[in-house]
């Protein structure tokens, strides 16, 4: 219950295939910052949602395989990846940028989330 | 400061479908980063995957008929904690012989979205001739 930030790793109902991108995620007082490797995607096929506390970042890649390759190491295809947000995220505030096929989300906290100082008066 | 569960089975699985990702038959036997070549007639395209990069943290040469490239992958931030660390970082580099002898001054290469695009010609000594039969 108390786990930061979770990794939901499930098939949807209808089966479509997703590669899932590698992700760094940091955090300081202020906010989380993510960061996904999403090679081939350009900025109009990437498409981030939240529902409840489920966050979903999903990137399309276009004229996938067209070209039959002679010598293949990898494979691109669509990418999906879900995350389960907690309380201490202002869902309300994150932003995200994409550049050179890394996504960046910024999910900052909540006021009442980040650390204080509590005063000690002494009497 | 939050207590964390730690929960071995998520970054296991976690790990298993980066590694799958990346390599697709050939787990792990070939390198980062990953290459695919196309063959188009006269032409091969060579497409390497290299999320992140900017054009001062590739380099990329030919020699003969072989294709060297080296791929620097940095981390955005070097004091920060990291709650989860999957995309690694670090110097890259890898060699692909081209499936015929190409020429070097047709060669182009393009960067978007991550992923570096080379494109060659056949040379023209690779290419077939007629020979006429007096």
């Amino acid at each position: 219950m108390n786990t930061a930030l979770d990794t939901n790793v499930k098939n949807s109902s209808n089966r479509e295939c997703a590669i899932i991108p590698a992700v760094d995620i940091i955090e300081n007082k202020d906010e989380y910052t993510l960061y996904a490797d999403m090679p081939g995607v350009a900025k109009e096929n990437l498409d981030i949602s939240i529902e409840n506390m489920e966050l979903t970042i999903s990137g399309k890649i276009e004229d996938a395989g067209s070209e039959k390759p002679s010598y293949r190491e990898f494979e691109l295809g669509n990418y999906k990846r879900k995350f389960l947000l907690n309380q201490e995220i202002d869902s309300e505030k994150i932003s995200a940028s994409l550049d050179r096929g890394v996504l960046t989300l910024a999910l900052p906290k909540r006021e009442a989330a980040k650390p204080r100082q509590i005063e000690i008066k002494t009497a | 400061m939050l207590t964390r569960e730690f929960d071995i089975f998520n970054d296991v699985l976690g790990l298993k479908n980066i590694v799958d990702s990346y390599f697709d038959t050939n787990r792990g036997k070939t390198g980062y980063p990953p290459i695919n070549l196309y063959e188009n007639g006269d032409t091969v395209k060579a497409e390497i995957v290299v999320p992140g990069a900017e054009r001062s943290d590739i380099g990329l040469e030919l020699v003969e008929n072989t294709l060297n490239v080296s791929f620097t992958k940095k981390t955005e931030t070097s004091s920060a904690e990291y709650i989860r660390r999957e995309r690694g970082s670090g110097n890259f580099s890898k060699s692909i012989r081209m499936p015929f002898r190409v020429n070097p001054d047709s060669i182009k290469a393009e960067l978007k979205n991550g992923i570096l695009t080379v494109s060659l010609d056949k040379s023209d000594e690779a290419k077939p001739r007629k020979i006429e039969i007096k």
